[in-house]
């Protein structure tokens, strides 16, 4: 387990180290890519740019830079060029809604995924089967974006279920909060919810056909206890992978289209904004923390799979 | 007195792609209690099919069914699936072939036995456990108060084959139906195997119906055997005469090509030529023609399986050769045998 612990964490430092420098390197070398312009202001002298370079530290070499930058965000120190505020703070601050939207959304989109790719399984090739089959292909291909609006446009504009934007504290008001979040969940879940539902159909197909799974039938099991102990069991154990790193990729900032569209302020929002204003410093820090959460949570689902398989042993 | 299990004219096809196939095609044979019958045949002849029919195994969108399997008061064949279960683990239960995965890899094989016990008696999970770590023991399982909590990977083939048999005798059925349970196991380990299935054969007067290749398997254990070929019985006699005096050249082949002590100097076991028929279009006729080096005019219509022994009722057969000239036919370097198929063209 230490030893585990231990090439974990050394691949996560050198996963991080490639992406904070791929993310710094882009910003290098995208035109119009100097700071010190936009910080300076459109009516800027030559003078006063060359001040923002010097003060900012933009005239020193590339490695410098990235290494002065690296250093700030350890120390959590960082601000951003635009706003000239501190970065970690503008991260925390959207965090909640974030968490809020990815925790609903994950339970929804494994809860329905289960449920609709199971019934998948069950009615295979029959009628039932071929419906959901085109649904989720229908809900694979449909950006989340869309669906968003025109949740937002039906059922909060035209007819007024939901309210129309923004995120309101768990704290401060649970009802408002889950009323505020009802369509974003159900907007981001849809797409994860078709591709679970076929990845989860296509498992439980393959451990129906195992010789164990007639071994439970000859038991005389009823059938709910052979698909429900031994066939879904088995068939959710690779799905546990799949959604430990979605649901990192989300709470990471992956939201973004979503977050934006119901203007939740959370961290994929704060990433959008931050592009729009080529902010290097919020977008290195959002691309590294979402890195560090995968990590983090590829190495949980490794645990967890020795509970869930007795014959898997870790290995980094 | 009724047989334990009257099986009457079964019949099995599954619909493919590629028209019907019968893989069971008119099976009959009756188990009584105390007895073990063997099945025997090629792959592909239709055994493991007509075993797991008994039990609804086979049951799906693209099979369909003819003929009786009368068990006690319960027609197998068409009965519900709720009155299959009640059957199922608890009176008929099955040993499968490959131990490394007939059981649940994630469940410890106590769990997988508990199960089985509380799916069909109202007893307690710590008494159906108690039980559990006696069948263990009983099996030939070392330690069993330890092992009730491995998981099957934790476990050497016959330790598992034996965890298997333990399951299948949990809620000491009255037929026990084991489809070819030693052939993934070490010579040692099948002959332990083999022991135990006796044994408990005479402690508790359970039917077997034992399905396998194995010639020598069969003349240990069986009282009776059923020769099977392209999803019929071609033979069908009490152990001793079918060894004695076959009566189907298909018989002939399988104990022609099985080795002996005898034969083990020779260079090469002598094989059946040709290859098992195919069940989608099975040739007309007799089954076996194709590859029968005796095949004559007749072979084209299907021989009944009846007696043609005069003095030896129970001994039945599907082949149109008259008794005397099969004693002359199947005479090969003075064995039993099958003589080579001559080449056609």
């Amino acid at each position: 387990m230490t030893r585990f612990i231990i090439q974990r964490t050394a691949q996560m430092v050198v996963v991080l180290f490639c992406i904070s420098i791929f993310t710094f390197l882009i910003f290098q070398v995208i035109p119009n890519g100097n700071p010190a312009l936009r910080l300076a202001g459109q009516a800027a002298t030559p003078q006063t740019i060359a001040a923002i370079e010097r003060q900012w530290g933009f005239d020193k070499p590339i490695y410098v830079q990235y290494l002065d930058t690296m250093q700030k965000i350890l120390t959590g120190s960082v601000i951003s060029y635009s706003q000239q505020i501190n970065v970690l703070d503008q991260i925390k601050r959207g965090l909640p809604a974030t968490i809020s939207l990815a925790g609903g959304a994950a339970v929804i989109w494994l809860l329905f995924g289960m449920a609709l790719g199971t019934l998948s399984a069950l009615r295979a090739g029959r009628f039932s089967d071929r419906v959901l089959a085109v649904l989720s292909l229908v809900g694979i291909s449909m950006p989340s974006f869309v669906v968003a609006t025109v949740a937002l446009y039906l059922l909060a504009y035209k007819v007024h279920v939901f309210p129309l934007s923004g995120y309101v504290s768990l704290a401060q008001d649970p009802w408002q909060w889950f009323l505020h979040l009802v369509l974003p969940w159900f907007s981001l879940s849809i797409i994860y919810v078709g591709f679970y539902s076929r990845v989860l159909r296509s498992n439980m197909l393959d451990t129906l056909a195992e010789d164990y799974v007639r071994t439970a039938t000859a038991k005389g099991l009823s059938r709910r206890r052979v698909i429900v102990g031994h066939v879904l069991r088995a068939s959710l154990i690779p799905l546990m992978s799949l959604w430990g790193l979605d649901f990192a990729g989300v709470i990471g900032g992956g939201a973004i289209l979503v977050e934006v569209v119901f203007n939740l302020n959370g961290v994929g929002q704060y990433a959008a904004e931050s592009i729009q204003t080529l902010d290097v410093p919020p977008i290195l820090v959002i691309v590294m923390y979402g890195a560090f959460l995968v990590v983090v949570l590829s190495a949980m689902i490794d645990v967890l799979y020795v509970v869930l398989d007795p014959r898997v042993r870790l290995t980094a | 007195m009724a047989a334990l299990l009257q099986v009457t004219d079964l019949e099995v096809a599954f619909r493919t792609h590629d028209g019907p196939l019968r893989a069971v095609d008119g099976v009959s044979f009756a188990v009584d209690a105390g007895q073990i019958v063997a099945v025997v045949g090629e792959s592909g002849s239709g055994k493991s099919v007509m075993a797991m029919t008994l039990l609804g195994l086979t049951r799906g969108a693209n099979a369909s069914f003819g003929g009786t399997a009368q068990f006690g008061d319960v027609e197998l064949v068409g009965a519900t699936e709720d009155e299959l279960r009640a059957v199922r683990g608890a009176q008929i239960a099955m040993i499968f072939q490959n131990p490394m995965t007939a059981l649940n890899p994630v469940q410890r094989i106590g769990r997988q036995i508990v199960e089985q016990i509380r799916a069909h008696e109202p007893v307690s999970r710590a008494a159906a456990r108690a039980r559990t770590v006696e069948l263990l023991d009983r099996v030939g399982i070392p330690q069993a108060a330890t092992r009730v909590d491995a998981f099957p990977h934790e476990l050497s083939g016959g330790m598992r084959q034996r965890a298997m048999i333990a399951l299948a005798l949990s809620c000491q059925p009255r037929l026990l139906i084991a489809d070819e349970p030693t052939t993934a196991l070490d010579v040692t380990i099948q002959a332990q195997i083999l022991a135990e299935i006796e044994e408990l054969r005479r402690e508790t007067g359970v039917g077997v119906v034992f399905i396998t290749h194995d010639l020598g398997i069969v003349s240990q254990i069986a009282d009776q055997v059923l020769v099977m070929y392209g999803g019929r019985v071609v033979e069908s006699a009490p152990v001793d005469a079918m060894f004695d005096d076959p009566q189907h050249p298909y018989t002939w082949g399988l104990l022609g090509s099985a080795p002996t002590a005898e034969r083990a100097r020779r260079s090469r076991l002598p094989a059946i030529g040709g290859s098992p028929p195919s069940l989608l279009r099975p040739p007309a006729g007799c089954h076996f023609a194709p590859r029968c080096p005796h095949s004559f005019d007749p072979c084209g219509q299907t021989p009944a399986l009846r007696d043609r022994l005069a003095d030896r009722p129970g001994h039945l057969d599907r082949c149109w050769l008259e008794p005397g000239q099969k004693r002359r036919l199947r005479e090969v370097d003075g064995q039993i045998g099958l003589a080579a198929a001559e080449r056609a063209g």
